[in-house]
């Protein structure tokens, strides 16, 4: 039997006789996981729910009230759980992917190492600079295992730094620069993921994440305009103006070259809010809602009917 | 190989296997082939026409609020009836993707004015919840536009969850979400059936599966969460017993794929997954999230699998959030339960090796 997908399943039954008992047999056998991919499934599965748990479990009992336990304690064993696992990923026959879970298990665990400390030295637990500590003492595991799960983690953590910086500490800082800081590092991160395999043929990003890498960059460069448009108008917003309008088309390319839908839509819509905001910001009488509306389902059908087109060039 | 060439030769293999009795429609077959690029939809396409739908809505309801278009009971009520029946009847008309921006829009805004009008002319609100799911229910019935039967069963379950909240009967949603399960798993398990009885079930099936899994979503953060509704607490494992249920009879299904035989890890898989399962027996959550995992993947259905696995997370850590036991004992319930979960990886792993040695 050929190849077929669900949707052919779905459209040959619609125009045939075909019986009950033979779709439900060629969906077990071609569409439905099978005995490899459960046993895959099941083995992820649990090792992911037992790492993050048992980590979590051992999280927790080092928050609860542990003022008996002298500090020399307290921090040596959670030093000794991060050099036990380091030694298991470093030494054990195990398979990679699961010294990678390990690693990013053991990767948290740096942060509560950090917490403690901050604990005994009442540096406060959302300091930042805990999650900068936990940021640069995980730099190196993420680069040597490259693992995807624990990049994310790396770069939530690199965002979360800056903006508890901002703060914190830099209180001079105006939203919108913030926002343009957070919208340049993740599109910095962007780049990277995208072009590292043309650097080091190693590098491989699964799509997830560098979706989610130009999600949080889109989202943190509309927002933060959509802020300078009503609040403020100053030299970060304009530059944030420029870089957004610079990097927008070059994502648009990126996402024709590349035949993406998720790049040409998330984008449209994102100037499209933008547009809207602007346009509230002239006038927030009654006809502009009315308008807004008109040119909300205007502008995304336009874009709908453009990517319509577009995935016809392509199939043909 | 050509698209359609292939497709052929599919339709021969197919042919083959059948024998004489198989009948179809091969000129229709083509012609959808034919017809599906210009109305394939993508995932993005379906989102963005949803973000669209609903940002033009809010602007418009805006629109309605700032002009003060809401004082005319009657006026609203006559637009929000012919917005609803324009977007029934423009899907069905022409069921092209482009429109699905605004068929979306201008139903949810139908739904909204016709609310409203109802409301300032002192409509009982169980009469509009009703009122609501039931014209719903007929758009199902009468087009099979994808995104609007997906936003058709929201709305049927949404007017369920505000029946149960606007009548004080909280602990209802317990009902709610053991129905939404119910439903949900035979919906999954029984994929061939369903597509093969009907032409109109077969093209809703997609629409109403993830709409159902969004619902029984909507369930189980409302059950999760503490405090987001009343429900007492000591009857929060009532909708646990259905989820366990059906949580074995999906281990159950699950052992038979995997060709497990012998009685002694039959045994065993049963005993730790009742373990398991029975220890989140106050989190109907957790195990709802679960039950969306096993069926997704059973399938092989990527979105709810997605779905399915970012709740189990976010259940799990709300969870143990409310707990109301000291650190401690969290701790201890948490290391308990990884370790469990590191028992059940070795027995999967050694398992696997045992059969492949066969």
């Amino acid at each position: 039997m050929k190849k077929i997908e669900r949707e052919d399943i779905k459209i040959i039954t619609r125009h045939s006789n075909w019986s009950e008992k033979s779709i439900d047999n060629i969906l077990k056998k071609n569409i439905y996981s099978d005995k490899e991919s459960w046993h895959k499934f099941l083995r992820l599965f649990f090792i992911s729910l037992g790492v993050s748990f048992t980590t979590a479990g051992i999280i927790f009992f080092f928050a609860y009230n542990w003022a008996d336990l002298h500090k020399f304690i307290k921090i040596g064993l959670i030093e000794g759980l991060i050099i036990i696992s380091t030694l298991v990923i470093l030494l054990s026959k195990i398979s990679l992917d699961i010294k990678n879970i390990l690693l990013t298990g053991t990767s948290i665990l740096v942060g509560v190492l950090f917490a403690v400390f901050g604990q005994i030295y009442q540096t406060g637990a959302n300091a930042y600079d805990f999650f900068l500590g936990w940021t640069m003492f995980i730099t190196i595991w993420v680069f040597v295992s490259n693992y995807a799960p624990l990049w994310l983690v790396f770069i939530t953590l690199t965002n979360t730094t800056l903006i508890l910086y901002s703060q914190q500490v830099a209180h001079d800082w105006s939203l919108v620069f913030v926002f343009t800081l957070l919208f340049i590092i993740n599109i910095l991160f962007l780049t990277t993921s995208l072009f590292g395999k043309k650097i080091n043929g190693k590098i491989k990003v699964p799509i997830w994440l560098s979706n989610l890498l130009a999600f949080a960059s889109v989202s943190f460069g509309t927002i933060g305009i959509v802020f300078g448009i009503f609040y403020e108008n100053q030299t970060s917003f304009f530059v944030l103006i420029i870089i957004t309008s610079i990097l927008y088309g070059i994502g648009i390319k990126y996402g024709l070259k590349l035949k993406s839908g998720f790049y040409l839509s998330i984008i449209p819509f994102s100037i499209i809010i933008i547009i809207s905001a602007f346009l509230i910001k002239l006038s927030d009488d009654a006809g502009m809602f009315f308008f807004i509306s008109l040119f909300v389902i205007g502008s995304v059908t336009l874009v709908i009917k453009n990517l319509i087109d577009l995935q016809k060039k392509w199939i043909n | 190989m050509d698209k359609l060439t292939s497709k052929k030769a599919l339709l021969d293999s197919i042919r083959l296997s059948e024998g004489a009795k198989f009948e179809c429609d091969e000129n229709a077959i083509f012609e959808v082939y034919n017809t599906q690029g210009e109305n394939k939809s993508s995932l993005a396409i379906k989102v963005l026409s949803i973000f669209g739908g609903f940002l033009a809505t809010l602007t418009f309801l805006g629109f309605l609020a700032i002009a003060g278009l809401y004082n005319s009971e009657f006026g609203l009520l006559i637009f929000g009836i012919g917005f609803i029946i324009s977007a029934i009847w423009l899907n069905k008309a022409y069921d092209k993707l482009i429109i699905d921006t605004f068929s979306i829009a201008i139903y949810v805004i139908g739904f909204a004015l016709l609310a409203f009008g109802l409301l300032e002319m002192n409509v009982d609100e169980n009469i509009i919840a009703i009122l609501i799911s039931l014209i719903a229910l007929s758009s199902l019935i009468i087009t099979q536009n994808f995104i609007l039967s997906f936003i058709s069963v929201l709305a049927i379950s949404g007017s369920f969850i505000f029946l149960i909240i606007s009548n004080n009967s909280y602990d209802l949603i317990h009902l709610y979400v053991a129905i939404n399960t119910l439903i949900l798993t035979y919906l999954f398990l029984n994929e061939a059936k369903i597509i093969s009885s009907n032409k109109r079930l077969s093209q809703l099936y997609n629409p109403v599966r993830i709409g159902l899994v969004i619902s029984l979503l909507f369930g189980l953060i409302s059950i999760g969460k503490r405090h987001l509704i009343p429900i007492s607490q000591s009857h929060i494992w009532l909708s646990s017993i259905v989820m366990i249920l059906v949580t074995m009879y999906l281990v159950y299904t699950i052992i038979k794929i995997n060709e497990i035989n012998t009685v002694k890890s039959k045994a065993m898989i049963y005993t730790l997954s009742a373990l398991i399962l029975v220890s989140t027996i106050f989190s109907p959550s957790i195990l709802g999230a679960i039950v969306i995992v096993l069926l997704s993947f059973l399938v092989n259905y990527k979105t709810g699998l997605a779905i399915g696995i970012i709740s189990i997370i976010y259940f799990v850590s709300q969870y143990y959030y409310d707990l109301n036991f000291t650190l401690l004992t969290k701790a201890i319930i948490l290391f308990v339960s990884g370790i469990m979960f590191l028992l059940f990886y070795l027995f999967t792993t050694k398992n696997l090796n045992t059969n492949e040695k066969i």
